[in-house]
């Protein structure tokens, strides 16, 4: 990657080659500074390149390992101390990734880690053994345990662990507001002397504490050791744990009146959980989440698409042509590779800008483990875990990191049924071909008053019979490929909290929209390469792409598709997002070519207004059968090419991954040749 | 594991070692009836490893004080609080907690 601008040499000067945030491995930035680095470290820029030089070097002084219970708000710490100084190892959504950040004290840089949450350090397998190795293997300097001030005994449990093998600990008593508008008062100096370890009292999520919490971490870290332990040391029995806990708990916490009374919460929470409320309140929320991304989505698309396509491709191709290059070139590269990335960026963006953040909102609340907990008992009855509602809902946004989510479940069995049902959940990359089809032929069949709420009905329809899949597929697997029995099932549900609305738009925006798209874009550009050689390269007189839709017809008219349609779902495996424009450009290729029109008919068109394109494609020989089989197909095919491999990657087995991609295309096969049947034979 | 039999042995072991004890009070967590509270007084034998380790490192170790919240629909978990908690779980496993009903 060329830099960024041609550097100024001089024998006084250095280079220092940063790397912005690992995730974006191509984009460097060429930063000079001079020999001297105390004068570096007194100014913030100098500051700032040191520390990314930490992080991406590894030079550090002092690691420190951040552990503590889930939902103690040890991300929002993680985050107030390392600011954007900081990347994910994985995929981002729940946090069973291993986040790295640095941050500087006292002239000092640590590299801090973020230990997915635990409860213990005994836990036997998946994820949570995790803390208990990193602690063993990485021996880190200092361990900062968060603490949740509202539930003190149960997370002393994991203090005592961790202060049984490691010498110095800090504890960071979080959420210390929240646990004075419920009535509790904790006295941290005495709680420190009971413990005999630093207590930093904090409210991360106002940045109260975190000052202190960086000197108490300087502090301790250049400080000698004041214990003696051994880190593979005996780890005490949980019931004497909880016997100290309850006693030093009794004596540094006190309760009062609060403020507002809490009782809301309680009723908040029967309305949320109850058996006649539950359901059409989930109901309702997914409807709204779902209605407004289609609604809010679409000038924002129009706005884009004017951009990037109306006004810049032709001046890219302009610019292409200019440099004297053949026309086969400037068409791979403009009207294939950039017309496909931009379209991937039309149109997923604002759809994801829109999804991500509620999805992140929700999750913040509290009210995702809420849904767990009402739809476990349909899916413990499917042979499932409760907990694949979570990972489900994940899906939604992006398929592999729903496959990811999946860790949260510890059962293996269980696990893989989360995994090789994930795909019914429609993911992003799918909403547009969905909400394209719904607005077209669905809306397009009532008034216009009522278009939207028809197009979003049909959407939400989709999505239920998803979920309805999910069950039933679940069950199947239950008792062909997964034989089993329940597993237990245990989950903390926390108490409902005020999201934190910055925190909730930079990690939905930057870690999942962005992120997410970006590897759409990526997987845009060769499809848009192959896209572009199968209409335009000829064999026999006619173009690649016309023998592989007459190939496919046959099997396309069973479906109630066509072969156009499953020739772009062949071409789209990489990326779901790309079967809506593939389709749309085989359909300008093919049908300018069957009309008698010019070499290389071009693939830019102007789908304009919404009738243009429902014109272009019932011309085409678009029926509603088609569309709304498509719909089906679109919910039951096999995962695209990143899921897959993520499925890879976390199953390790060719067969398992075999398995994702054969079901839902299974699935997709008997539902849409049914439908077919069904829909001729009425019609 | 039958909770009709399980809860059978529990009594029959309560009476043998607290013969004070009135013979109504042992209970499984499962049996307790929405908001009421009991104190743990073991876990179910029959109730090892893994699961058996997550069970007391939540919290649900014998004196611990829990309080029976909402049940999900469709016969799904039960919600229990506890030191400050709230915990689901599902009746087959709540069976395995051997309970003492307080007030």
């Amino acid at each position: 990657m060329m830099p960024f601008s041609r550097p100024v040499r001089s024998d006084r000067l250095d280079f220092v080659r940063i790397t912005v945030l690992r995730r974006f491995k191509s984009f460097q930035i060429i930063l000079m500074s001079s020999h001297n680095p105390e004068a570096c470290a007194a100014c913030p820029i100098g500051r700032a390149v040191q520390e990314r030089m930490a992080l991406v070097s590894g030079k550090f002084d002092f690691l420190v390992a951040l552990m503590g219970n889930p939902n103690t708000g040890k991300s929002t710490v993680f985050n107030r101390l390392t600011g954007m100084r900081q990347h994910t190892g994985n995929w981002p959504g729940k946090t069973t990734a291993l986040a790295e950040g640095v941050f500087e004290e006292g002239g000092k840089i640590f590299k801090i880690v973020d230990l997915p949450g635990t409860y213990s350090l005994t836990a036997a397998d998946n994820d949570e053994q995790v803390p208990e190795r990193f602690l063993r293997v990485a021996d880190p300097d200092v361990t900062v345990v968060v603490a949740d001030a509202t539930a003190l005994e149960r997370n002393l449990l994991l203090c005592f662990q961790v202060m049984a093998r490691r010498a110095k600990v800090v504890v960071a008593l979080n959420l210390v507001d929240e646990a004075r508008s419920r009535g509790m008062r904790v006295d941290a100096e005495a709680l420190s002397r009971e413990l005999g370890v630093p207590v930093v009292p904090m409210a991360a999520r106002r940045g109260q504490g975190v000052a202190l919490l960086r000197s108490t971490v300087l502090e301790l870290a250049k400080a000698e050791p004041s214990r003696k332990v051994s880190q593979d040391a005996a780890l005490p029995d949980s019931e004497d744990l909880y016997t100290r806990a309850g006693l030093i708990v009794r004596q540094c916490v006190s309760s009062f009146e609060p403020r507002f009374n809490l009782d809301w919460r309680y009723a908040l929470d029967w309305l949320l959980t109850s058996r006649w409320t539950a359901f059409p309140i989930m109901l309702a929320v997914f409807a709204f989440v779902l209605w407004l991304t289609i609604v809010g989505a679409n000038a924002p698309s129009q706005f884009l698409y004017g951009i990037l396509v109306d006004w810049l491709q032709p001046l890219l191709k302009h610019a292409v042509g200019a440099t004297g290059a053949p026309g086969w070139f400037s068409g791979i590269l403009v009207d294939g590779m950039y017309l496909s990335g931009a379209w991937v960026v039309c149109v997923m963006l604002p759809p994801m800008a829109i999804f991500f953040p509620m999805f992140t909102l929700l999750e913040d609340l509290g009210y995702l483990p809420r849904v767990a907990f009402n739809m476990d008992g349909l899916f413990s009855r499917a042979g499932a875990h409760g907990k694949q509602a979570l990972t489900m809902a994940m899906g939604y946004g992006c398929n592999a990191a729903g496959v990811v989510a999946a860790r949260i479940i510890e059962s293996p069995r269980e696990r893989l049924v989360a995994i090789l049902t994930n795909n019914f959940a429609l993911c992003n990359g799918r909403w547009p071909t969905l909400i394209l089809l719904a607005s077209l032929f669905v809306g397009g069949l009532v008034p216009p008053a009522w278009s939207s709420l028809a197009s979003m009905g049909a959407v939400l329809a989709v999505a239920l019979l998803g979920v309805a899949l999910s069950l039933v597929s679940a069950w199947i697997l239950s008792r062909t490929l997964l034989k089993g029995e329940p597993c237990a099932f245990h989950l903390e549900i926390p108490p409902l909290r005020r999201p934190c609305l910055w925190q909730v738009l930079y990690t939905s925006l930057v870690d999942r929209t962005i992120f997410v798209l970006w590897r759409a874009v990526v997987f845009a550009f060769p499809a848009g390469a192959v896209i572009w050689l199968v209409a335009n390269v000829s064999a026999g007189g006619s173009p690649l792409a016309w023998w592989l839709v007459e190939g496919l017809s046959p099997l396309g008219w069973l479906l109630g598709l066509n072969g156009v349609i499953l020739l772009a779902y062949v071409i789209a495996i990489p990326a779901n997002e790309l079967v809506v424009p593939t389709i749309l450009m085989l359909t300008v290729t093919l049908g300018g070519k069957a009309l008698g029109a010019g070499e290389g008919a071009g693939v830019i068109f102007e789908p304009g207004s919404v009738n243009n394109l429902r014109g272009m494609l019932t011309g085409a020989g678009w029926t509603s059968l088609t569309a709304f089989s498509m719909m089906l197909f679109c919910l039951c095919h096999n995962p695209c090419s990143t899921t897959l491999y993520t499925i890879y990657k976390e199953t390790r087995s060719l067969r398992w991954t075999f398995w994702s991609a054969a079901m839902p295309l299974a699935f997709g096969f008997a539902f849409c040749t049914l439908f077919a049947l069904a829909w001729r034979l009425l019609a | 594991m039958n909770m009709t039999n399980l809860s059978k042995r529990l009594r029959f072991r309560v009476l043998d070692e607290r013969s004070d004890v009135g013979s109504g009070n042992a209970r499984s967590l499962g049996e307790l009836s929405p908001g009421a509270v009991g104190r743990v007084v073991e876990l179910s034998p029959s109730c090892t490893g893994f699961e058996r380790r997550r069970l007391l490192d939540l919290g649900l170790v014998p004196g611990s004080m829990v309080e029976r919240a909402e049940q999900a629909p469709f016969g799904g978990p039960i919600a229990f609080r506890l030191r400050g908690v709230t915990l689901a779980l599902r009746s087959a496993q709540a069976g395995m907690v051997a309970v003492e009903m307080m007030a």
